[in-house]
Order: C-alpha cells, then sequence, then structure tokens
C-alpha cells in the first residue's frame, strides 16, 4: 500500500514537472535491455575458485549459479539449483535436492557430481584459492586444503576432538616433534597436545579429497556434512567460491577455462568479452532454467576506479548504476540530494587495530581511555557524508535483531582522562603513538579528526600521523610494526561470526598481538551451537569480552551508498552490497520508472 | 650507416638487460605481493598462493626463469589477472595507446608547424600573437586541469561527447586534444626560433640573391634545417606518447599501456611490470635511433657513425 502511495505520488511529481529536476544528469534508458554498470576494478579472475573479492564476485554471481542464490533484498538464500533442502536437528547434515531443469550453457544437466567437484576442486591446495577457507565449514575441508593432519584413536577408530568436539588438527611437524617427545621448552600449543594425547593409542591421518564431507547420493541429491553444528552454513551455499564450475572446461583448457571463447556457465548470464580495463560484457544465458524470468539481455561491467571519471559517466548517462563505495566524498553532500542517490546499512566497519605488544598499549587502561576519548557522533556529522554511523562496537549490525550486540563504548572525556591518568598518562604528557593509514583522502582525514579528538581531551598527547602505500601498508600492518593501525572488515557473509572470526588469536586478521583463551572459546563455541539465539548469546558475550580488552578501537560504521539511474528496478541496497542481476530490470517508459529512489535528509 | 645501426642496437641489448635486471629485484624488493588484499588469508593459503606463483623459490631461481622465458620472447601470465598473459596485455594496451599518441602528436605537428612559421614570418601580427598566447596557456595548463575543464564543456554541458571510456571515434576526442595541447605550444615555439635563426644565415642571402621565388627559399632552405630541433623532440616524445600517458588515461578511463603501468606497480604485478617496463625501454631506443636517422638525412651537416 505504502509502496503504491509513494509510486502514485512519483507518479505526480513526474507529470508536474518533467523532466524532474531531482535527477542527477541525463535519463535516457540505453538502448534495448542493457544494463551498465560501475563496477570500480577489473576483475582479477573469473574462476569463482580463484577470484578474490567483491568486484569479482559482483560479475560471478551471474555468470555462476549455486545451490542457493541471495535474496535480491535480503541477502537470505533462496532456491536456485538446489530447490529444496533440509538439515538435520543438529545442523550437521544439509541435504540438497538440486532442480532437474539446471543446465550448464553447453547444455549438460548440472548435477550434484559437479558441486563435489567443484568443492573438491576450491580445496585442492593446487588451485591455490584465496577464500578456501570459506569451506573449511565442510568436513575435513580445512585438513585437506592445509594440508593438515588428524589424529585417530586405534583402538576405537574415532578422530580425537578437543573440548569444542572440533577434531584436532596438526602440522606434520607438530606430529614429529610430538613423537620424538620433544621436552618442555617446546611451546604452550605443543605442550598442550602432549598432554591431551597422553593414555591413547593414535596415529596421525592425512586427509584427501574423497574424505572431504560433500557427497552425491544420486544425480541429483546433494549431501553436506558439517565440521561441526553450523546453524548458518545456508548462508554460505550462496559465496561465489561455493559456486559450481564446469569439469570439461576447466580439464580442457586449464587456466584459460575463464576466457569467453572457452568458458561454461550454469547462471543467468554468460560470458562474451572481458577486455582489462575496458569492460567485462555479460549476455542471458538462453539455457538457464528460469530464463524466462531474466529481462536484461545484456549487462556491461565498467571497471574505471577513478571516482570523478565515473561520476561523469553518471552524469553523461552512460553508466546507469555504481556499485557502493565509488562516489566521490567531496560530491557527496551535493549528491545526497538527488533522487539518484541509494543508501542502506551495510556491513563493513570501520575500525583501529592496538598493537597491544608495545608499551604503553599493553596497558588496557590506556586502549580504553582512547577509545573513550573519541566523540564519533561529531566525527561522523562533520566527516562523513554518506551517513555512516557512530560504532561502539566490532560487529556493525544487530543483524535484524537477531544478535544481542553489545552496546560497546560511547563518548565519555572524563572517564578517558582519569584511566589515562590512573595508567600514569595525566592530560597525555609522555604519551607518543604512531597512527599508521593508507594514503588516501578519506582515511587522512579520519587520522586527522581522530587526532584532534584526542588532543582536545589529553592535550599532551603526541600522535605522529604515518601514511603508506597501500601494499607497504598491509605489510607493515601484517608484521605488527604500528602503535595504531586504521583498518576496515567488512563481512563475507551476514552473520556476527565473520567479524568475530577475525579476532581469533589464531586469525590471520588479528595482527595485534591480543588473544584471548576466553574470546576464542566462547567463539569456538558459538560456532558448534546449533541453536541459534544460544548461538547468538555466545557470540554476544565474546564480543563484550573483545571489547572490554579492546584490542580494537570501533569508529564508525558503514553505509552502502550508490547512484541508480530511476529506469533500473530491481537494484537494491543491501547489507553485503550484493547485486543478482536476475532480478533486475531496466525500463523503458517513465511511468514505470522506480520513483521510491528518495532517500529522506538525515 | 647500416654499421651504425647495428652498432646502436647491440649498444641497446645490455642496455635492456640492465635496465629489466634492475627493475626485476626492485619490484621484489618492494614490500607487498601481488595477491594481498585487506583481508588476509591463512597462512597455508598464503603457501599455496606463492607456490602457484612460483613466488616461494629463492630469488636467483625466478629470475633465471624470467630470462629463460624473455628469451622466447614469453613475459609469462600477469599475476594479477592469472588469466591473461602479459604478452596479450601489452598489445591490447599498445594498441590504445598507439593511436593516441599518434593522432595527438600529429595534430600538434599540423597545428603547431603552421603556427611557429608564422611566429617566425609575422611576429606581430595580431592573429599570430593571438594564437600563440593560447598556445602558451595550453603548455602552462596541467593535463589534469585541462582534461577535466574540456569534460564539464563538452561532455557535462552540451553533451557532445562521452566524458570517458573507450571503443568508438567519439571516445577519441578529448583525450586527443587535452594530449595535443601541451605539445602544439612547444613545436610552435621550436619551429619559431629555429625559423628565425635559419633566416638569419647567409646562405638564405644568396638563395635570395640567385632569383629563388621567397616560397622556395622557405620551403627548401629555411624549414628544412629550422625543423631539425622539432625532428629531435620527436623521437622521444613519440615513444612516451606512445607507451600510454597515465594521467590522461587515467583521467578518460582508457584501457591503455598508461593505465596498466600504474595498476601493475600499485598491485605489486611483478610480471606485467617488467613487461611495461622492457616495451617503453624499446620504444625509446628505437624511435631516438629513427629520429637520429632522419636528422642525418635532413642535415647534410650530420654524418653517422
Amino acid at each position: 500500500m505504502e509502496r503504491l502511495v509513494s509510486a502514485t505520488v512519483g507518479l505526480l511529481l513526474l507529470s508536474a514537472c518533467a523532466p524532474p529536476a531531482a535527477y542527477f544528469g541525463k535519463i535516457e534508458p540505453p538502448e534495448g535491455a542493457v544494463l551498465r554498470v560501475g563496477n570500480g576494478a577489473d576483475p582479477a579472475s573469473l574462476d569463482p575458485h580463484r577470484a578474490p573479492g567483491s568486484v569479482e564476485e559482483q560479475i560471478l554471481i551471474n555468470l555462476f549459479e549455486g545451490l542457493t542464490e541471495y535474496d535480491p533484498v535480503t541477502l537470505e538464500p533462496i532456491p536456485a539449483v538446489a530447490e529444496a533442502w533440509e538439515m538435520d536437528a543438529r545442523a550437521t547434515r544439509f541435504r540438497f535436492h538440486l532442480r532437474r531443469a539446471a543446465r550448464w550453457s553447453n547444455g549438460r544437466p548440472v548435477t550434484a557430481w559437479d558441486f563435489v567437484y567443484s568443492w573438491r576442486r576450491a580445496l585442492a591446495p593446487e588451485t591455490a584459492s584465496p577464500n578456501a577457507y570459506l569451506l573449511y565449514y565442510i568436513k575435513n575441508a580445512e585438513a585437506y586444503n592445509t594440508g593438515k593432519l588428524k589424529v585417530r584413536d586405534r583402538r576405537t577408530g574415532r578422530f580425537l576432538t578437543d573440548e569444542f568436539g572440533r577434531d584436532l588438527l596438526l602440522t606434520a611437524e607438530e606430529v614429529d616433534r610430538i613423537r620424538r617427545g620433544e621436552g618442555s621448552d617446546a611451546g604452550p600449543r605443543l605442550q598442550q597436545l602432549r598432554r591431551h594425547l597422553e593414555g591413547f593409542v593414535w596415529e596421525a591421518v592425512s586427509l584427501s579429497a574423497e574424505d572431504i564431507g560433500v557427497r552425491a547420493l544420486d544425480e541429483h541429491t546433494l549431501e553436506v556434512e558439517t565440521e561441526v553444528p553450523t546453524a548458518f552454513f545456508l548462508k554460505l551455499t550462496s559465496l561465489g567460491v561455493y559456486r559450481p564450475v564446469p569439469r570439461e572446461a576447466v580439464e580442457r583448457h586449464g587456466r584459460a577455462w575463464t576466457r569467453p571463447e572457452h568458458m561454461v556457465s550454469n547462471g543467468p548470464f554468460r560470458l562474451v568479452e572481458f577486455e582489462p580495463g575496458r569492460r567485462v560484457v555479460l549476455e542471458k544465458n538462453p539455457l538457464y532454467w528460469d530464463a524466462a524470468r531474466v529481462r536484461l539481455e545484456r549487462v556491461i561491467f565498467y571497471p574505471y576506479s577513478e571516482a570523478t571519471t565515473l561520476l561523469n559517466l553518471y552524469k553523461a548517462g552512460e553508466v546507469d548504476v555504481l556499485v557502493s563505495g565509488l562516489l566521490p566524498p567531496y560530491a557527496l553532500r551535493l549528491l545526497r540530494r538527488t533522487r539518484d542517490y541509494i543508501s542502506g546499512p551495510y556491513l563493513l566497519s570501520y575500525f583501529l587495530l592496538v598493537n597491544v605488544r608495545r608499551r604503553p598499549l599493553s596497558d588496557g587502561r590506556v586502549r580504553r581511555a582512547l577509545a573513550l576519548a573519541i566523540d564519533r557522533e561529531r566525527l561522523c556529522q562533520r566527516l562523513l557524508a554518506a551517513g555512516q554511523q557512530p560504532l561502539g562496537a566490532f560487529t556493525p549490525s544487530d543483524f535484524h535483531g537477531l544478535y544481542p550486540r553489545p552496546k560497546g563504548v560511547t563518548y565519555d572525556p572524563e572517564r578517558a582522562r582519569r584511566l589515562l591518568a590512573a595508567a600514569g598518562y595525566p592530560e597525555g604528557r609522555g604519551l607518543r603513538l604512531r597512527y599508521l593509514y593508507n594514503a588516501g583522502a578519506l582515511h587522512a582525514q579520519i587520522a586527522e579528526a581522530l587526532q584532534a579528538e584526542w588532543r582536545r581531551v589529553f592535550p599532551q598527547i603526541h600522535i605522529e600521523l604515518i601514511a603508506q602505500e597501500w601494499q607497504v601498508y598491509l605489510e607493515t600492518v601484517r608484521l605488527g610494526d604500528f602503535d595504531l593501525a586504521r583498518r576496515s572488515f567488512s563481512a563475507d557473509f551476514s552473520d556476527p561470526t565473520s567479524f568475530l572470526d577475525s579476532m581469533l588469536s589464531t586469525s590471520p586478521n588479528n595482527p595485534t598481538g591480543w588473544g584471548d583463551p576466553d574470546y576464542d572459546r566462547l567463539v569456538q563455541q558459538a560456532n558448534a551451537e546449533p541453536d541459534v539465539p544460544r548461538r547468538m548469546a555466545l557470540l554476544a558475550r565474546a564480543e563484550r569480552v573483545l571489547l572490554e580488552d579492546m584490542p580494537i578501537i570501533p569508529i564508525y560504521s558503514s553505509v552502502a551508498s550508490f547512484l541508480r539511474k530511476p529506469y533500473v528496478r530491481g537494484w537494491h541496497a543491501n547489507i553485503l552490497d550484493r547485486h543478482p542481476l536476475k532480478f533486475v530490470v531496466v525500463e523503458r517508459t517513465a511511468p514505470a520508472f522506480d520513483l521510491q529512489a528518495i532517500t529522506p535528509e538525515r | 650507416m647500416g654499421r651504425y645501426i647495428l652498432k646502436r642496437l647491440l649498444f641497446a641489448l645490455p642496455l635492456l638487460w640492465l635496465v629489466l635486471t634492475l627493475t626485476f629485484f626492485l619490484v621484489r624488493w618492494a614490500p607487498g605481493k601481488p595477491f594481498r588484499r585487506e583481508r588476509a588469508v591463512p597462512a597455508e593459503i598464503e603457501a599455496h598462493l606463492d607456490r602457484h606463483y612460483g613466488l616461494d623459490q629463492p630469488w636467483p631461481v625466478q629470475y633465471a626463469n624470467y630470462l629463460r622465458g624473455l628469451a622466447r620472447l614469453d613475459f609469462g601470465p600477469s599475476y594479477r589477472y592469472p588469466e591473461v598473459t602479459v604478452r596479450e596485455i601489452l598489445w591490447r594496451g599498445f594498441r590504445v595507446s598507439a593511436p593516441i599518441g599518434f593522432v595527438a602528436y600529429a595534430l600538434a605537428l599540423g597545428v603547431g608547424v603552421p603556427l611557429g612559421v608564422g611566429a617566425a614570418l609575422r611576429p606581430r601580427a595580431v592573429w599570430v600573437r593571438a594564437l600563440m598566447g593560447v598556445a602558451v596557456l595550453g603548455v602552462s595548463t596541467p593535463n589534469f586541469v585541462l582534461g577535466p575543464l574540456l569534460v564539464l564543456l563538452f561532455s557535462l554541458t552540451l553533451y557532445w561527447v562521452p566524458p570517458a571510456g573507450w571503443g568508438e571515434g567519439r571516445h577519441l576526442v578529448l583525450p586527443v586534444l587535452t594530449l595535443s595541447a601541451a605539445y602544439i605550444a612547444y613545436i610552435a615555439r621550436l619551429t619559431q626560433s629555429g625559423l628565425q635563426q635559419a633566416l638569419a644565415q647567409d646562405y638564405l642571402r644568396t638563395a635570395r640573391a640567385k632569383g629563388l621565388r621567397p616560397r622556395a627559399v622557405l620551403l627548401r632552405h629555411a624549414l628544412r634545417p629550422a625543423l631539425l630541433p622539432v625532428l629531435s623532440f620527436t623521437g622521444p616524445s613519440l615513444a612516451f606518447l606512445l607507451a600510454g600517458t597515465v594521467v590522461i588515461e587515467k583521467i578518460f578511463a582508457i584501457p591503455g599501456l598508461g593505465h596498466f603501468f600504474v595498476q601493475a606497480a600499485l598491485n605489486r604485478d611483478y610480471t606485467l611490470i617488467l613487461g611495461i617496463v622492457s616495451l617503453t625501454s624499446v620504444l625509446l631506443i628505437v624511435l631516438n635511433l629513427v629520429a637520429d636517422i632522419a636528422m642525418a638525412r635532413l642535415d647534410p651537416r650530420i654524418t653517422l657513425r
């Protein structure tokens, strides 16, 4: 009803003052059912298993269809190659019923064997998939991909588990050292393992591709077994790395199978052109099982990264929609007043990594004082014009009310001063910190604003700002050579785990030197918990531990914000900025335009 | 002459080797890796990636492998776009950058030389002074200012030509205009001063005295030596233009060599960096040689040894 009313109002507006001046630039739908997307960069690879990130994912999800597809608004899994599925009560066994009509673009049916082959390939060490870790939830997947060994009790034939019911995973080196009975100087993990294995007659087992927990029961039934209960498994099956690849093309052409002349795909579109630096062109796949529903005939992805250039192209009517995050910050205040501007919540946290290995940041009071001294409200209003929200916690969302997210840190200069004085730095005297960021207008502005915030509360603090080129910055962070370093982290899938996993003591994304056994235990325990509310409560407890210790200082949560011409329908703002083009329509006549594209001014 | 060319080319080979060797080790020395992203991957996956790219081997081994490939003119696959070869990217980029460079330089010559001649012959004429003024403005306006100004006028106000992109003739207009602006003024200046010097020479008085028509004097005797500086300027300029112009290609989203060079450096795409460096070096060497030979042809005082 609400939709109808605003559509009518929009129509009236349109007829009253045509052409509507509230739009940015030309409004002329392209010839034919074509969509032109500003995508921000070239895809590094069009192989769903080798593609590293969201630029590629944006294209790939339209070429390859997984068991499930993203709902274009909520991103919840909807039936795709799988038309139905069930899971057992413990959330460890999932059975997918594949649609008989699903075809590859060469006419061959898509079968359960395709998924078995594809997931084994994605996990094969030779494939070198950067996203293989997203498949580690499947039984034996991590062991196979990393070459680690599981430990079997020779008397019962069962694998030995850790305290969370997870199978033990040891490197070959660890097994060796335990066998040789190395002494007490072997490090805490090894000692712990030795204690754990005492009293067992055990053998180390290496796992092969056939051991991975995915089986075809018949042509159209796929069964997946997970390592531990994984209640959120269905959020994963839409991810690019879970999508199938065509065995015949991969085996025949090797690395060149993704070239337009060789590629076989099973999604709503097929690849017709890839010219690095210029464009990627997709065309409707006539053999797709749901082709009747696909309204676009042709989609062009432009890889341009220069924000001003993209904005010019958009204004001149050469581009119909931009993916999120490509608008030049200087133009945001102007663009927000246009009807082309769409924004919505986005799962991205902007925060600072704190190096807890170094004095004085090893003192929790100093970390907390720094976090309390930032007026995030002011920062967001002054600096971040896209509508970013102040963030006191690590996770940027409560996931539609499912997740009891802790409130986290707020602005409290009085407490900040007291804490810092108690730590031996009254007014910030003697406190010198190096703040690392990657060179770029926005990061520099935020760094300067934070410097000012801290100086306001601690007049004698000394913050040195260090800007580095992107790759240098990544390396410096990796090596832990910083006091504070800016960081943003976006979710792989819509679940708090996607954030909280990154602060586990073993995570490669945690260069802070912080590790807390309680935190690790709570996250692991939560992720083996089949009951959703209980699982969320455990995760929230873990996040509270994290925020209590403050190895990260949250700053803001981002928004998805982009421009979209009114004749494009079905392209929505959503929390992962994923846009399945199967649902997108380019309208030809003004009455059908999507006039809801009005974001209320905040 | 043949011996001279051979000698120059023989000198070029060690030069090329030196450039490539330095580049090879410098890019590896720079922090970072081709496949590093903000999201770090588990150590085992990083190890798979290293092995996949051959980066797990010691530098000398990588270097030897690279030289072996190079001997067969195989630059290897791009590290950033592993499904595309460097040779392919070079070829594609060159086919984009070269036409822009050629057209822009031809335009610069076509406008710059007559303007310079006019300026030398009638230095006080109003139209000459006005045009020279515009040309000087052109050379002193950086292309990252001029480009967006042209976009603002022709693409976003008049909607005549697209503001960026590549593939059709209309995409050429703005980048070529922007690119040639700086060269027009420079070439005009070079022509003007060369011609003014030539006109003051004794042999011109002789030519006039023996009754040659002024037109023939100008074209055959004065202009030939006057264009020598333009010619020597053309060699390196054209090499740089053909190898792609970073700023222009960025502003106008042109998939040329300059674009890939910047991307490759930012992405630590080792093989692509090396490929572009070698192509640029070869272009520079060859075009300088061609310019020298042409000079010798035009100027009887120069002999190549």
